[in-house]
């Protein structure tokens, strides 16, 4: 192999679908839309393994590829948002405050960060916060890659080694 | 096909492409699954490449040809750099939805040796019988 180079030769077209979309501060935020996601008989096992394996969370919505968590959280559901880089842009941009645990309330969003590399790893609105154990626990709703809407617990989900942090926008 | 899909745990690696929000969650995840590493050393980059070529020409694809091409992307990283740049510097022109962004965590990932590479590929332009396969697949 080493010392001859190897020419890929795709023939099925690139195609990127995106829609034009600023921050409040009119800078470009890179996002891509999604379609044609095919349920297999397997994905459609693993969806309802899923909701078997966790009967606490209410799936709201179908699978969906034409978002993603970052998409329906910065983007109103209208594409997707997957580059932690620009997560990082819109919550400058957009002026979003950290805010503490205790002083979390609905509306405010959560975002999840990879301990190792900081990145975005997801995100989502706060819809109440259980008040009457300590710490509080925000519960969610978010969405889990291009399965559903889920909404849950901070605490309960497949996004594992991550910090959790809470913004209000201050626009 | 060259490899056996069968090695894979396709169920774990399909979860992880289902909750995916972003390619480095993809990334982080398919580089710690372990039947991702056994298929890169039961196999040569020539077989992975090739197998991963027959997937991504195809049209139309079901989340389990995804999780297919990004474990043999994946497996492919595991392999000595020199083996390997040339298909991480044409990824990005792949259609493949995280193509682009997973290449480029790659090179993040392997900087040092991509400036090696790219010394060793400026003396092999030099040679003549330099043998250049335009349609290997």
């Amino acid at each position: 192999m080493f010392g001859s180079i190897m020419i890929l030769s795709f023939t099925v077209k690139k195609d990127k679908k995106e829609i034009t979309l600023y921050t409040s501060k009119s800078n470009l935020i890179d996002n891509e839309q999604y379609t044609g996601l095919e349920e297999t008989p397997l994905f459609k096992a693993q969806m309802e393994g899923l909701k078997k394996q966790y009967p606490e969370l209410i799936f709201k919505t179908s699978p969906s590829d034409c978002y993603n968590c970052h998409g329906m959280t910065f983007a109103s559901r209208r594409t997707g948002i997957y580059d932690a880089e620009e997560v990082k842009k819109i919550l400058m941009d957009d002026e979003f405050h950290e805010i503490q645990l205790g002083d979390v309330l609905a509306g405010d969003i959560a975002v999840w960060y990879d301990k190792k590399n900081g990145d975005a790893e997801h995100s989502g609105f706060v819809i109440s916060v259980q008040r009457d154990i300590q710490p509080v626990v925000p519960f969610v709703i978010s969405k889990w890659g291009i399965t559903s809407e889920v909404i849950h617990s901070v605490y309960l989900t497949p996004y594992s080694n991550t910090d959790i942090k809470y913004y209000r926008c201050k626009l | 096909m060259n490899t056996n899909k069968e090695q894979l745990d396709l169920s774990t690696l399909m979860k992880y492409l289902s909750f995916a929000n972003t390619p480095s969650y993809l990334y982080k995840h398919y580089k710690e699954n372990d039947s991702i590493a056994t298929l890169s050393s039961s196999y040569s980059t020539d077989a992975i490449v090739s197998d991963f070529m027959a997937i991504v020409n195809t049209e139309r694809r079901t989340i389990e040809d995804l999780t297919l091409l990004y474990s043999f992307i994946i497996a492919l990283t595991f392999k000595p750099t020199e083996q390997v740049n040339f298909f991480f510097k044409q990824l990005k022109d792949a259609p493949l939805r995280w193509a682009e962004k997973i290449a480029s965590i790659y090179f993040a990932n392997n900087s040092s040796e991509v400036c090696d590479y790219n010394i060793v590929s400026e003396n092999i332009s030099f040679q003549k019988d330099l043998k250049v396969n335009t349609e290997i697949f």
